[in-house]
C-alpha cells in the first residue's frame, strides 16, 4: 500500500512547524513516501520551496493549504490544476488583505466564492454536532470534492473518536482520508517544536483563557528555555 | 574565637573547629591562645545578647510545641509532649528541626528523650548529632555519657574526675550519701533530673503580642468536668479579645499549671481563622482528657499563639440553602486527631505525565483553579510505582492480545489507544526523549486496566518498551 502524506506542515507556519520543507522532504524520501503535501496555515509561502526539495528528491509535491476560518473551521485545500491554484492565491489574498500584516481573515463564504477545482479535507475534532454541521456545510459546498480527514491524534478515546467520525462521514455521503498532522521531521525536532508552541501560546494567553493545559505549563517553563535558545527560535522565525 | 571574662583573666569561651585544631580550647587564657596562634580572630563574648538571641530561638521552637524555652548557654529545651503527631512523629520532627536551624546556619544537635536532664546529655555527648531514646530507656541510654553531661559547675566535675568518676553510669551507681558529704546536693540533683525521679518544669517563653488570657483558681481543680467548664469560660474570654483585635484563631495553646509544679499543654490548630466558641471549645475539650491533673491545676492559660483577621461578615439568609457544607470544622477534629499531613485533598497538576497530574493541599484550600481535563478516562487508581508485566503485543502501535499481571494472564478483549505521553524534557536529560503510549484495556471477565508501554515502540532510545501496568479503572 503506498502512502501519502496529506497533511505536513513547514517552518513557513510561524511558531506551529519546526522543520524546513528540505528536512521533510529529505526524510520522506528516507521513510519511502512517494508523496508529500505541504500544507502552511492560510498560506502558500512554502511552496517554492518544497518545489524544489520535490524536484531534489524525486518526490511528488502536493500542493496544498490549511485554511482556518475565523469560526474556527480548518479545511485542508488542494488546487487540481493550475486554475484552481489561482483561485486558492486570490482567496488567500482578500483574507490576508482583510487581515492586514501577519493576519488572515477569511470566512466560509470567501470560501464558497474561490473554491471551483479544489479538493477539501474538513479537520474534524470531536464527531459532535458542530463537526456535523461543518461537514454538512462543506459537502454542500464541494459535492464529491469534499473528504474529511482521519488523523490519530494519540489522545485518549482516538479509536472511538475515529469510528464516529467514520459514521458520521458515512451518514452524510463524504468519503474518508487518513493524513497525518506532521509538524517536524525527526524526534529530536520534539524540543523546537514544543518551544514555538510554548511561544504561540505565551503571546495568545492573555487573549485566550482556554488553552491546551499541558501546554501551558509547559510555556511557563519553556519561557526561560526559548530565551536559552535564541538560535533555535530565530530558526524558526528565519523561515 | 570568644573571649569573656572568669574573674580577672581573659579566657577562651568558645572556640570553632579550627581554633580547636590549633590547640585552643575553652578556658585557654586569651593571652597564651594569642602567643600559641599569631594573628587569632577574637572577638568578645557578649552574653546578654546571645542569651537574647536565645529567647528568640525558643520563640521560634513554639511552632513545635507551646512549651518551649531557653536552656542558657547554648540550648533550647521543648516539651514535645502531646505535639510530635502534628509534625509526623518524634524522629520527622527532629530532622524537621534540626534541617530548618541548619538552613539558618546554626551548627545544631538534638535529643528527644523523657527527661530535660537526659535530652540535654544526649544532645551534646551521644555519636549521633540527633539522637531519640525510647520511653523509659533515659537512665541506660545516658549511661555510657562522661559526667560532664550532667548539667553540674566546673569546680565539681573536676572533683568527681580527681575521684575517677568517667560516665553518668558510674556515678549513678555509687552509694549516694558519701557523694552528697562530699559535692552538695546538687550531683544527686542533676542525676534525678535526668533520670526523670525528680521534676523540672520548664518555663515557657512567651511572645508579648499574642492574645491571652489565664485564670487562677483559689482551690486546685481536677475534675475533668471542672476543667471543661473552665476552658469554655477561658475561650470565651480570648474570643472576646481577639474580636476587639479583629482577628481569628488558627492556633491556641491551653496551658495547665499544677501544684506539683508541672505544665501540661493541649495544642490545637484551625484549618481557617476562627472565633466560635463552640467549635473552639470542643477541640480543646477533645484534648483534655490527655491532661494529667495530678494534684490539681492552678492556673489556666490559653493563649491564640497563631492568630490570623478575620473580619465580621454578613450572611445572607435565603429560604433555599444551596450553599456547600462547611466541613472546615470536621477537618480540624480530623487534623487535630491524626496530624495535618494526614488531611489533604487532591488538586489538578498540568502535567502529562499521570504522576505528576496532582499534588497533595492543604485540606482547607479554596479550590482549585485549574480543573481536570474532561473526557480524558483516567483510573481511579494509580499504581505508584507501575508494574511490570509480560505481555504479547504487535508494535508499534496495538494495543497487547494478552498480559500476564501478578500471575494472573488476562486476555484482552477491548481496547483503547495508543495515548502517547511525551517526557516532560524541561524537567531533565532522562527525559529528552522518553515516550510514553498508554493503552486502556478491558479483558475477558471485563475488569479495565491502564497499562503502558515504556518507549515508542520503533526507538529504542525512547525507552525500554517494556509493557507495564500502571491503573485499575474501578
Amino acid at each position: 500500500m503506498t502512502y501519502f502524506e496529506l497533511q505536513a506542515t513547514s517552518h513557513f507556519s510561524f511558531l506551529r512547524g519546526a522543520s524546513s520543507c528540505e528536512e521533510l522532504f529529505a526524510h520522506a524520501s528516507i521513510l519511502g513516501l512517494k508523496g508529500l503535501a505541504i500544507v502552511d496555515r492560510n498560506s502558500l509561502a512554502g511552496i517554492v520551496r518544497a518545489h524544489e526539495a520535490a524536484k531534489t528528491t524525486g518526490i511528488r509535491l502536493i500542493v496544498g493549504c490549511r485554511l482556518d476560518l475565523v469560526d474556527g473551521m480548518s479545511l485542508l485545500v488542494y488546487p487540481t490544476d493550475r486554475a484552481a491554484y489561482s483561485r486558492l492565491c486570490r482567496l488567500l489574498s482578500v483574507g490576508k488583505k482583510r487581515g492586514g500584516k501577519a493576519k488572515c481573515i477569511l470566512e466560509w463564504n470567501d470560501v464558497l466564492d474561490w473554491n471551483e477545482g479544489l479538493l477539501a479535507a474538513l479537520v474534524p475534532d470531536e464527531a459532535d454536532d458542530a463537526c456535523a454541521l461543518r461537514l454538512r456545510k462543506l459537502r454542500d459546498a464541494f459535492r464529491d470534492r469534499a473528504y474529511v480527514a482521519l488523523t490519530l491524534r494519540r489522545r485518549p478515546n482516538d479509536q472511538l473518536r475515529l469510528h464516529d467520525l467514520t459514521g458520521l462521514a458515512q451518514r452524510l455521503g463524504v468519503r474518508t482520508v487518513v493524513t497525518n498532522d506532521v509538524l517536524f521531521h525527526e524526534p529530536h525536532r520534539r524540543i523546537l517544536q514544543d518551544v514555538v508552541t510554548c511561544t504561540r501560546q505565551l503571546l495568545l494567553n492573555t487573549q485566550s483563557p482556554h488553552l491546551n493545559k499541558p501546554v501551558r505549563a509547559a510555556s511557563a517553563q519553556c519561557k526561560t528555555a526559548s530565551r536559552a535558545r535564541p538560535a533555535a527560535a530565530t530558526k524558526a522565525e528565519g523561515g | 574565637m570568644l573571649v569573656g571574662h572568669e574573674g580577672n583573666r581573659r579566657v577562651v569561651v568558645a572556640a570553632d573547629a579550627a581554633a580547636r585544631a590549633a590547640g585552643v580550647g575553652v578556658g585557654t587564657p586569651a593571652t597564651k591562645a594569642q602567643a600559641l596562634v599569631p594573628g587569632l580572630a577574637i572577638q568578645n563574648a557578649d552574653p546578654d545578647d546571645d542569651g537574647r538571641a536565645l529567647e528568640r530561638l525558643a520563640e521560634w521552637a513554639l511552632r513545635y510545641s507551646p512549651i518551649a524555652a531557653a536552656a542558657a548557654p547554648d540550648g533550647i529545651v521543648i516539651d514535645t509532649t502531646g505535639a510530635d503527631h502534628l509534625h509526623g512523629g518524634e524522629r520527622l520532627m527532629l530532622s524537621d528541626v534540626l534541617s530548618r536551624l541548619r538552613q539558618a546556619g546554626f551548627m545544631v544537635r538534638a535529643a528527644i528523650s523523657d527527661t530535660w536532664g537526659a535530652s540535654h546529655a544526649l544532645a551534646r555527648f551521644s555519636a549521633d548529632d540527633m539522637a531519640i531514646a525510647p520511653v523509659g530507656a533515659g537512665p541506660t541510654s545516658i549511661a555510657g555519657l562522661p559526667v560532664g553531661a550532667l548539667r553540674l559547675d566546673a569546680h565539681t566535675l573536676n572533683g568527681l574526675r580527681k575521684l575517677g568518676f568517667r560516665t553518668v553510669g558510674e556515678l549513678a551507681a555509687t552509694p549516694r550519701a558519701p557523694l552528697t558529704l562530699r559535692f552538695g546536693p546538687e550531683v544527686c540533683r542533676r542525676l534525678d533530673q535526668a533520670h526523670g525521679r525528680i521534676r523540672e518544669p520548664i518555663d515557657p517563653v512567651r511572645t508579648l503580642d499574642i492574645a491571652e488570657v489565664r485564670r487562677a483558681f483559689p482551690e486546685p481543680i481536677a475534675a475533668p468536668e471542672t476543667l471543661h467548664r473552665y476552658t469554655g469560660k477561658l475561650v470565651t474570654d480570648l474570643a472576646g479579645i481577639l474580636e476587639e483585635r479583629g482577628l481569628g484563631a488558627r492556633r491556641l495553646d491551653l496551658l495547665f499549671y499544677s501544684v506539683d509544679d508541672r505544665i501540661e499543654a493541649v495544642r490545637i490548630g484551625t484549618s481557617t481563622p476562627t472565633r466560635d466558641l463552640k467549635r473552639l471549645t470542643r477541640l480543646l475539650c477533645d484534648k483534655i482528657e490527655n491532661v494529667d491533673p495530678g494534684f490539681g491545676i492552678e492556673v489556666m492559660r490559653l493563649a491564640a499563639t497563631r492568630a490570623e483577621p478575620l473580619r465580621a461578615k454578613q450572611f445572607v439568609s435565603l429560604l433555599a440553602d444551596d450553599s456547600d457544607a462547611d466541613v472546615s470544622d470536621l477537618i480540624d477534629v480530623l487534623t487535630n486527631r491524626v496530624g495535618a499531613a494526614k488531611v489533604y485533598r487532591y488538586a489538578p497538576v498540568a502535567s502529562d505525565v499521570p504522576e505528576r497530574a496532582t499534588a497533595r493541599v492543604p485540606a482547607a484550600s479554596a479550590d482549585p483553579v485549574d480543573d481536570w481535563p474532561s473526557g480524558w478516562p483516567r483510573p481511579s487508581r494509580l499504581l505508584r510505582p507501575a508494574e511490570r508485566i509480560e505481555t504479547v503485543a504487535l508494535l508499534p502501535d496495538h494495543p497487547p492480545v494478552a498480559f500476564t499481571w501478578r500471575g494472573i494472564r488476562h486476555r484482552v478483549r477491548r481496547a483503547d489507544g495508543p495515548e502517547r505521553v511525551f517526557g516532560e524534557w524541561w524537567k531533565g536529560e532522562a527525559e529528552l526523549v522518553a515516550v510514553r503510549d498508554y493503552f486502556q484495556v478491558e479483558d475477558e471477565t471485563g475488569e479495565r486496566f491502564w497499562i503502558y508501554r515504556s518507549g515508542d515502540g520503533e526507538h529504542a532510545s525512547t525507552g525500554s518498551q517494556d509493557w507495564f501496568m500502571h491503573g485499575i479503572f474501578a
